[in-house]
């Protein structure tokens, strides 16, 4: 089984299997108050968000962020390595509609899918896809 | 009878908080500053002393001497230092190239010990040594040590007045510090007992010094020795021995709110018994735990404008500007305005109005959560940083959250002598209960169950 050393050895997999889910547009490490969303990402098909979280071990943690996410996204994912998974309580998730995705060396897994967010606030979620708007330009601009 | 009602006394760090202080002053019992703070802006703050502590608003005021300074540390290494380096920084070398810098005394701390107080100050800061405790032990005449002190706190301000033929004709009616606070010392873990010696002694030699104003002590230790039997005890017998009037207690990176429950209950029992020997007992760095101990002794608490209510003596170098957060009443800390928004829909936050009835009803937050409870992101509002690469607060809104905290903290000073214990304890309970228990919230909480379990 592959392990990840780091957080950011998630991002490449997660980053994939939004992208396939058509959340093609994505801010990694996006600004939000104190915090950096590991990858915001926005699909203009559903007009949809979703926010990710990833961690290795710290599932509590994760929680804590996924569910502050949900003030600006849809969506809000927790991305944990697999292996890591057996150690996490899957009912806290589903009890507050944040979703838990598998990270393995063959891709990426929905375990619980994430509830539309119930707290989602029109500003923050409008600001961010903005920001994430403004990024694809520069990038779009530099290349 | 109500219980007497603590005092609150703002520590004021640079000028550029002056504005928190002028505007909240008339409902503070004080205020206190730093000697360094005095010594790099002797004018500044000459001035401020006397519009605020003068005749028409007669707020009383300390000057908190920092001769800890001047005295050993443990650096965050772990290794004891005697080089005085927590008072230098780099400093661009005079006619240098550029970039070229020099490590050096900061200008306040050199003015103080040169110009100020002389003696064994300057001939430390002349040879960059410490002084130590063997320098300051038995059989060393502390006298002129403590009288340079005590008299920079009583004449320093007068004399900055006296120094400007423009101003010389108000320095008669610059007003005393409240109380003058003796030279003290960090009591650093390696040779904590003979620096409390040392302390000792030069509480009870400014005890002595004679003067109409009360005199104060400090206690300067490390918060592990709340955990030390035989230095509380030291404290508990030795202190009222000195004769001093009151004491400032400091220890170290107690944090009321990270703080364990014994350390809490030493703390309490602590302040409670040197009360019951006769002095006023004031936390130098404090928060609502320490208001709360008013009950059991406490005369006040002091902290500065937005931060302090725990200090570490070893200065923190090289921190990023924290963001100012929002401080939550319900549990008596700062917290992330997402951390509190996202706990609205289950405490039944909707409306500004439920915001005001379950949040906070002050009135900065009347002025800023108007149209609905969603206004309160306006605490956190964010822009880009200089250098483009973050998003970082306003400084409207960290003015906000500083606003919103000092006039809570004056509210809650107030609200004390109309409750008693068990009251205090049932809003920690409640507050548990509620904010406390919400998912974003609760890692932060558990500071007030010890809190209720200490006033037990």
């Amino acid at each position: 089984m592959r392990t990840f050393r780091t957080e950011a050895y998630l991002t490449d997999p997660v980053s994939r299997y939004l992208r396939r889910r058509r959340f093609r547009a994505q801010f990694p490490q996006a600004p939000f108050y104190e915090y950096r969303i590991d990858i915001f990402g926005f699909s203009q098909f559903d007009d949809a968000c979703i926010a990710v979280e990833l961690k290795l071990v710290r599932w509590q943690r994760a929680l804590e962020q996924a569910l502050i996410y949900q003030l600006c996204a849809d969506y809000a994912y927790v991305a944990m390595p697999k292996a890591a998974l057996v150690r996490v309580p899957l009912d806290r998730f589903e009890e507050h509609g944040v979703g838990l995705i598998s990270v393995s060396g063959v891709g990426c897994n929905t375990i619980i899918p994430a509830c539309p967010s119930p707290v989602v606030q029109d500003f923050y979620r409008t600001n961010l896809i903005h920001l994430l708007q403004e990024q694809s330009c520069r990038t779009l601009a530099r290349s | 009878v109500p219980d007497p009602r603590p005092q609150l006394i703002l520590r004021l760090g640079t000028h550029a908080e002056k504005e928190y202080l002028e505007r909240t002053a008339q409902f503070l019992d004080g205020v206190i500053l730093g000697a360094n703070l005095v010594e790099s802006t002797p004018g500044a703050t000459a001035s401020l002393i006397v519009a605020l502590c003068g005749a028409k608003q007669k707020l009383q005021y300390y000057i908190d001497p920092m001769t800890y300074a001047f005295g050993t540390y443990v650096d965050r290494s772990g290794r004891l230092r005697n080089d005085l380096d927590w008072i230098k920084s780099d400093q661009q070398v005079k006619g240098g190239k550029k970039g070229q810098t020099k490590r050096d005394f900061k200008r306040s701390y050199r003015k103080l010990a040169l110009e100020q107080y002389g003696g064994l100050f300057a001939t430390a800061v002349n040879d960059s040594k410490s002084l130590t405790p063997a320098q300051l032990g038995p059989g060393v005449d502390l006298a002129p040590i403590v009288t340079s002190v005590l008299e920079y706190q009583l004449n320093r301000i007068r004399a900055e007045f006296e120094s400007d033929p423009e101003f010389r004709e108000y320095a008669a009616g610059v007003p005393r510090p409240a109380a003058l606070i003796a030279p003290y010392f960090y009591c650093e873990p390696s040779a904590a007992n003979d620096w409390l010696s040392v302390n000792l002694r030069l509480a009870a030699a400014a005890a002595a010094h004679a003067s109409n104003i009360p005199t104060h002590a400090v206690v300067c230790a490390d918060a592990g020795h709340l955990l030390d039997p035989a230095f509380i005890t030291r404290l508990r017998t030795e202190l009222p021995a000195t004769k001093v009037n009151g004491v400032w207690l400091w220890f170290s990176t107690f944090a009321e709110d990270e703080a364990g429950l014994t350390e809490l209950q030493v703390f309490r029992s602590l302040v409670s018994d040197l009360n019951a020997a006769g002095l006023k007992v004031y936390n130098l760095h404090g928060g609502y735990f320490s208001l709360a101990l008013s009950k059991f002794g406490l005369t006040g608490v002091s902290h500065g404008i937005g931060y302090g209510e725990q200090k570490d003596v070893v200065p923190v170098i090289g921190q990023a500007i924290p963001t100012v957060r929002y401080y939550l009443p319900a549990l008596h800390k700062r917290l992330g305005v997402l951390q509190i928004q996202r706990a609205f829909p289950a405490m039944g936050v909707v409306t500004a109005a439920d915001f005001h009835a379950k949040a906070c009803d002050c009135a900065v937050c009347k002025g800023i959560v108007v149209n609905s409870a969603a206004d309160f992101r306006l605490f956190g509002e964010t822009q880009l940083s200089a250098s483009a690469t973050s998003e970082v607060q306003t400084p409207q809104a960290a003015k906000r959250c500083r606003f919103h905290f000092l006039v809570n903290r004056i509210k809650e000073r107030d609200a004390m002598p109309d409750l008693s214990v068990a009251n205090i304890r049932e809003r920690f309970e409640v507050g548990a209960n509620g904010w406390g228990a919400q998912p974003t919230l609760r890692g932060n909480a558990g500071h007030i169950m010890k809190w209720y379990a200490a006033l037990a």
